[in-house]
C-alpha cells in the first residue's frame, strides 16, 4: 500500500511543477503536502454505514474509528450473507452478529450512510 | 464528535494481543487464535490457529487445527475481530 | 513486506528467522498445501522448502512427494504455519 502510494507521489508532476531535472530534491517536496482522503469519514462517525468488501462480502455497522488508510473501526456489525450457489445473492434474513471488528482499508470498495438508503430485494419466483 | 474521540483502528489491534481474534478473508475462510503480533501491513502471528472454510457461513464448516504459531499474510485479510469466533 | 524495506525489525520478520530450518505447513490461496524443512524465506515471503509433500487443503491426503528443494512464490501464499 505504502509502497504504491510513494510511487504515484514520485511520479505525479501535477502539484509542483519545473525542477524535475533534481530527481531526490523533486521527490523529497512531495512529502510536504499530506495526502488526504477523499471523503472525510469524521461526518460519519457515530452513524450506521453499509461497507461492500473485495470479495464480496457486505457488512453494516456503527463507525467507531478510522485511519488515513481508511482502516475502519465499526461496532454492531453485521454481515449479510450470500446464497450458497451464487455469491452475488445477498440473503435477506441471513445475518451473523460480529460485534466490534477492524476493516481493512485494503478492501474497502464502497462505504454509504444505512440512513436514507433503501435496499431493493428482488422476489424470486419458483 | 470531536476529534480525540476518534478510535484508531491499530490500537484496538494492539489491545487484542495475547487475546483471542477471528481473523476473516475476503474469501470464504477464518482463522480464530491467539493474537501473537502484527506488523504495518496487517501480516498477522497466530497462535494455535483454526482455520475455517465456510460453506455455508454458519453452518457446514471444515475445520483444520494448527498447533504453534502461524503467519497470516495481511494480503487477504479483510475484517479483524477482537474477542474470537462467535 | 514492511521490515524488509524500513529495516525494522517486525515481530513478523522475528517470526521468519526464528522457524527458519523448522518443519512448515505453507498453505498458497488456491488451497494447495506444503509440507517441508524450511530452507530460506525472504520479505517477500517467498518461501524454499525440502523435503516436501504435497497435500489439497487439510494434511488428509498427500498427493505428491518432492525429492528437491520446492520454491513457493510469496504473494501466493496465504499462511506459514508451524508444523
Amino acid at each position: 500500500m505504502s509502497e504504491m502510494e510513494q510511487e504515484r507521489r514520485g511520479t505525479s508532476h501535477q502539484q509542483h511543477g519545473g525542477q524535475h531535472h533534481h530527481h531526490s530534491q523533486h521527490k523529497k517536496k512531495f512529502e510536504g503536502p499530506k495526502r488526504e482522503a477523499i471523503v472525510d469519514l469524521a461526518k460519519y462517525k457515530d452513524t450506521k454505514i453499509r461497507v461492500k468488501l473485495m470479495g464480496g462480502r457486505l457488512v453494516t455497522g456503527v463507525l467507531k474509528g478510522y485511519d488515513p488508510l481508511m482502516t475502519l473501526v465499526l461496532d454492531e456489525t453485521v454481515e449479510y450473507l450470500r446464497d450458497l450457489e451464487d455469491s452475488s445473492i445477498i440473503l435477506k434474513d441471513q445475518t451473523r452478529d460480529l460485534g466490534l471488528t477492524v476493516i481493512r482499508g485494503t478492501v474497502l470498495l464502497s462505504l454509504s450512510p444505512v440512513d436514507g438508503s433503501e435496499t431493493i430485494y428482488l422476489q424470486m419466483e419458483d | 464528535m470531536s476529534e480525540t474521540e476518534v478510535i484508531l483502528p491499530l490500537e484496538i489491534i494492539d489491545k487484542t494481543i495475547n487475546q483471542p481474534v477471528w481473523i476473516i478473508l475476503q474469501s470464504n475462510r477464518e482463522f480464530t487464535g491467539k493474537l501473537v503480533g502484527f506488523d504495518d501491513f496487517v501480516n498477522v502471528i497466530i497462535e494455535d490457529a483454526v482455520e475455517y472454510i465456510t460453506d455455508n457461513h454458519n453452518q457446514c464448516d471444515t475445520e483444520l487445527r494448527h498447533h504453534g504459531r502461524m503467519l497470516l499474510s495481511g494480503n487477504n485479510i479483510a475484517m479483524l475481530v477482537p474477542g474470537g469466533r462467535r | 513486506m514492511s521490515a524488509a524495506q524500513s529495516g525494522t525489525t517486525s515481530v513478523s520478520t522475528q517470526f521468519l528467522a526464528n522457524i527458519i530450518g523448522k518443519p512448515v505447513s505453507v498453505k498458497l490461496y488456491s488451497g494447495m498445501m506444503y509440507k517441508g524443512k524450511l530452507e530460506s524465506i525472504d520479505g517477500f515471503m517467498n518461501v524454499a522448502l525440502s523435503n516436501t509433500s504435497e497435500h489439497f487443503e487439510s494434511n488428509a491426503h498427500m498427493l505428491k512427494r518432492y525429492e528437491n528443494d520446492v520454491f513457493l512464490r510469496g504473494t501466493q501464499v496465504m499462511y506459514i504455519s508451524e508444523a
